[in-house]
């Protein structure tokens, strides 16, 4: 049986191990690893959108589609090795600030000057000085940095002057802010999202919250509010267009927050400026024609095209009977803006106002001289002679084409969100204070040599410039009443 | 109409004369002839200035709502890189001439782009989704940390191409690969907080203003994330693990590839949903 490490060893060894999780070595690889991963994550189509398999093998050939679909490169953000390298990134992070904030607060706290290293990376001025006591010299140092607005820290060598100590914390702030956002990203998962389809015919309803289980196994037919406390009502919407009158300038939603059927907000929410009540945000997500919903008034007309044989009205996937015929007529779809496709498929633009109104017709059955009828037609509202099939048995003219509309509202509770937001800006904090705030920092010290007695001033890099350093020098001298000044720049 | 494309022609230009004017002093070897060059760059960014806000005021909004807004605002920012960098004594302009040179070019460059037929400087009326202040706060502290990264490509490119590998070769040698390191450690120190609160942080609000969710994966969101990473990664093996020369050059040359590519290269890589900038 193995004995026992003593106590040192253990803590050494755990010690390391400590050391090496928060260490720098290991915050480069595992940035440039989330760099890589996410790279290929944003070139290879994500997941819910990925392609079907067989676009993605013909896309990539057999080999990348085997690395694609074993590595989840198709869905790199959600996979185990993904998530896994942030949490270790995090635990990186976590580790390094831990060992970086305690040092900088006990060197805070101690008046410690900042790393040594920093100190040369600034400019140095020496200065000759007249042979004054020793105390009167470092009196008159102190008054000038105190003028100066320096924090004076004496020191038996030296005496140094700190502006803006406290954002030798800065770094630290910056790592603590990316914690807190990765921290809002974590309670994502406790994310909720779901999607009111308000139909033109349901405005003014109330949208109450969902029924136990209801919405979740599909039994509810009219919109409903899940995880709601509170009821919802649509009174309006709609949009509104450009001078160009083409160009939508704003889609939006009156709304009426309901408790306990007592009205207590009214608003209106548009694309940029939701509502939130109560935790849940709503906002603005899509408008447009309910095509579905749209209903017709045709004349159809015999093959000469001059008489007219029936005037029928139907809504989509509605079916009727010509009159002196056994031929029935099926509006089959309603198109507001009817645009072709690359194919020559016939697709619903999404457009403000119906720009192209037509209708696709299915007729089937046996005409009034007893041929067999069965094809499709398409026919447009504002170009009545033009049909997709130009020789048909019954013309059909569109006489009223209407198409009513609807309008999407996301509804989301993302108790993430207010944490990540809180995370971002102690981040931006952080990055203000170590990139434009740097602590300045003076070190003033009396030196004697055979030459003489100098003034030696050395500023860190936060210090301006060189002509900062010799100003306060010579500000020095001048408390001292000499002016004689050479430099080691 | 076609609000300041007149000024941002004359501030092309400008930035071509200050281009060539710097190349002109690389090649005949006269420092004096770098440091005129600052002022047509100077002229070209007054002139330029004054047209976005002819054009912010006649849009009502920051004019960086369509691509070629975006790039004339690229180009702009491009030149702030370029004088402040001058302004703030981190580069004197007789010194170092390949990068002034190297980042008037890209500006000129960038609005000669931007006036081709390929894109319309007509005033275009804004759709919902970009009419928010969160945009404007977004694109532009954006692209001027971009700018900033451009000084770090053009004075990391040069140190690459200058030093051959072999850094330590003569003082003065030395000397200029030592000041182009600065210049370029400088510039990613001023860049990286604009870009870091505008991309991320400002993007993300704007997100979830618009969109209800503040990350999604989305194309460009995934290499901006990507970009910022790299920067990161420049400041922390400068800063703490002590490299210098060609291997931070190298990462700063990747970071402004990728912050081009996630400006101009996803969206015809894959749309998403800024597939309208």
């Amino acid at each position: 049986m193995q004995s026992r490490l003593p106590r040192t060893e253990t803590a050494s060894r755990f010690g390391g191990v400590a050391r090496f999780l928060g260490s720098i070595r290991l915050a480069v690889v595992l940035l440039v690893l989330i760099a890589v991963a996410a790279a290929i994550g944003g070139v290879v189509p994500q997941a819910p959108t990925t392609p079907g398999a067989e676009t993605l093998y013909h896309s990539y050939g057999a080999f990348w589609y085997r690395v694609i679909t074993r590595l989840a490169f198709d869905d790199v953000f959600h996979s185990p090795w993904f998530l896994a390298l942030i949490a270790a990134l995090a635990l990186n992070l976590s580790l390094c600030t831990i060992r970086r904030l305690a040092a900088s607060v006990r060197g805070l706290m101690r008046g410690a000057s900042p790393a040594a290293g920093r100190r040369h990376e600034g400019a140095g001025i020496r200065l000759a000085i007249p042979g004054q006591g020793a105390e009167d010299v470092r009196s008159a140092i102190a008054a000038v940095l105190e003028l100066r607005r320096f924090r004076v820290i004496r020191r038996d060598d030296a005496l140094v002057g700190e502006r803006r100590r406290l954002t030798r914390l800065a770094a630290d702030v910056i790592h603590l802010g990316v914690l807190v956002v990765l921290a809002g990203a974590l309670l994502g998962i406790l994310r909720f999202e779901g999607m009111l389809v308000v139909h033109e015919r349901q405005r003014g309803e109330i949208i109450a919250p969902c029924a136990f289980g209801a919405a979740a196994l599909g039994q509810s037919s009219s919109p409903c509010l899940e995880r709601g406390t509170f009821s919802l009502r649509v009174d309006d919407f709609g949009v509104e267009v450009h001078p160009d009158g083409l160009t939508p300038k704003s889609y939006w939603s009156d709304v009426t927050i309901l408790e306990d059927t007592r009205e207590v907000r009214t608003a209106r929410i548009s694309v940029n400026r939701p509502l939130t009540h109560r935790g849940i945000s709503f906002y603005q997500m899509t408008y447009g024609y309910d095509s579905g919903a749209a209903r017709v008034r045709l004349a159809v007309r015999d093959r000469t095209g001059d008489a007219s044989v029936a005037e029928v009205d139907l809504g989509v996937g509605e079916t009727a009977p010509i009159p002196g015929s056994s031929v029935w007529i099926t509006l089959a779809r309603v198109f507001a803006s009817l645009g072709v496709g690359e194919g020559g498929e016939p697709f619903d633009r999404p457009t403000t106002t119906a720009e192209n109104p037509a209708a696709l017709f299915q007729l089937v059955g046996t005409d009034a001289l007893g041929e067999e009828v069965a094809y499709h037609d398409l026919v447009f509202g504002r170009f009545p002679d033009t049909h997709l099939n130009p020789d048909v048995s019954y013309p059909i003219r569109l006489l009223e084409v209407e198409i009513p509309t609807r309008v999407g509202i996301r509804y989301v509770i993302s108790p993430g969100y207010p944490v990540a937001w809180a995370g971002f800006a102690v981040l931006s904090l952080g990055l203000v204070g170590s990139f434009y705030l740097r602590p300045v920092w003076i070190d003033v010290r009396v030196t004697e040599d055979d030459t003489g007695r100098w003034l030696d001033v050395r500023a860190d890099d936060g210090a301006r410039s060189k002509r900062d350093v010799l100003g306060i020098a010579q500000q020095i001298l001048a408390a001292l009443g000499d002016r004689e000044v050479s430099s080691d720049g | 109409m076609a609000e300041g494309s007149g000024l941002f022609t004359v501030a092309g230009v400008g930035y071509a004369c200050g281009a060539f004017l710097h190349l002109l002093s690389a090649l005949l070897r006269r420092a004096g002839l770098s440091r005129v060059a600052t002022a047509p760059v100077a002229a070209g960014f007054v002139a330029q200035t004054a047209g976005f806000v002819l054009r912010g005021l006649a849009l009502g909004t920051l004019p960086v709502t369509n691509t070629y807004e975006t790039l004339v605002f690229y180009g702009w920012v491009f030149a702030l890189g370029y004088l402040a960098m001058l302004l703030l004594g981190r580069w004197k302009a007789g010194r170092l001439r390949g990068v002034g040179g190297g980042v008037a070019a890209f500006a000129a460059a960038t609005i000669a782009l931007a006036s081709s037929p390929l894109y319309s400087p007509e005033l275009q009326p804004l759709v919902p989704a970009l009419r928010s202040h969160w945009l404007i706060l977004h694109v532009s502290f954006t692209l001027v940390g971009e700018g900033f990264f451009l000084v770090a490509f053009v004075a990391s490119a040069v140190t690459l191409f200058r030093s051959g590998g072999r850094i330590s070769q003569g003082k003065a040698r030395s000397d200029v690969l030592e000041r182009l390191d600065d210049l370029a450690y400088r510039a990613v120190a001023v860049g990286f907080p604009f870009f870091t609160v505008g991309g991320l942080f400002f993007g993300a609000v704007w997100a979830k203003h618009a969109w209800g969710r503040y990350w999604g994966w989305d194309p460009k969101e995934t290499f901006m994330l990507v970009t910022w990473l790299v920067y990161v990664l420049y400041l922390h093996v400068r800063l703490r693990r002590g490299w210098r020369g060609r291997r931070t050059a190298w990462i700063a040359v990747l970071g402004f590839f990728l912050a081009l590519f996630t400006f101009a290269g996803v969206n015809f890589l894959v749309r998403g949903l800024h597939s309208y900038s």
